[in-house]
């Protein structure tokens, strides 16, 4: 699946849940802070991506990307991790961690 | 309920309709998020919607109590709220039970209420020894 289809995919679903013209949503919109996503909306939109794309991408994994991509061990910690890092999520983030468990 | 020595508290507010879009499109998924003890409850209730928004609501302010978020550890079904829909008892599981207790809070205590399709929840975490909700 090329990265076109996927990300055609992951903003259909995105305008599902947050009831949003696909065209309000941009490669660059944060989830959280553009988009104004809740945490509801958030385990809306996952379920949604798993039966489009039959993946398992969870909050857990999410956040485990989140650390690897900000290059620490913080945000993988049990107790306090930085919600800024979260509220950082871009649609085209979402789209490469999608992408690389359709076509590893 | 006074509690003295309480420190952590969360609040969530969620409107009714948007849960009831999220229940119609994910009633297969709903064991991730809620116990089996919750969901047959909501099933004896006769207002079942509404039982599972509260229960969504409460799960949210105890993790904003907890202060550990959701997801890498802590999963929904770890904070569970049986009973009553807006006088219910938390039982803690899991990692949210170890994050309580290592925050000499391990006790939570809810309280929900809805009006107008909105739904309010607060979650307040206390030392041990302090009374369960009335």
């Amino acid at each position: 699946m090329s990265s076109d289809e996927v990300y055609e995919k992951v903003v259909g679903g995105l305008s599902e849940v947050l009831a949003m013209e696909k065209d309000e949503i941009k490669p660059d919109s944060k989830l959280t802070g553009d988009l104004d996503a809740s945490s509801l909306d958030v385990v809306d939109f996952l379920f949604q991506m798993k039966k489009t794309f039959g993946i398992e991408l969870t909050l857990a994994e999410v956040r485990k990307e989140l650390a690897k991509d900000a290059g620490s061990e913080q945000a993988d910690t049990e107790e306090q991790w930085d919600d800024a890092l979260f509220d950082a999520v871009t649609v085209r983030d979402v789209v490469g961690w999608v992408k690389a468990r359709v076509s590893p | 309920m006074r509690l003295s020595g309480a420190c952590g508290i969360g609040i969530d507010i969620l409107g009714l309709a948007r849960f009831s879009d999220f229940l119609v499109r994910n009633e297969e998924q709903l064991t991730e998020i809620f116990t089996q003890g919750e969901l047959l409850a909501a099933d004896d209730d006769g207002r079942r919607e509404l039982y599972l928004a509260t229960r969504w609501a409460l799960k949210e302010a105890v993790l904003k109590a907890l202060g550990t978020g959701w997801g890498r550890h802590v999963e929904w079904t770890d904070v569970e709220a049986v009973g009553d829909a807006f006088g219910p008892r938390i039982v803690l599981h899991g990692a949210a039970e170890k994050a309580a207790a290592r925050s000499g809070t391990p006790r939570a205590v809810g309280s929900a209420s809805a009006s107008g399709g909105t739904i309010i929840a607060m979650a307040v975490l206390a030392p041990a020894g302090q009374p369960d909700n009335p």
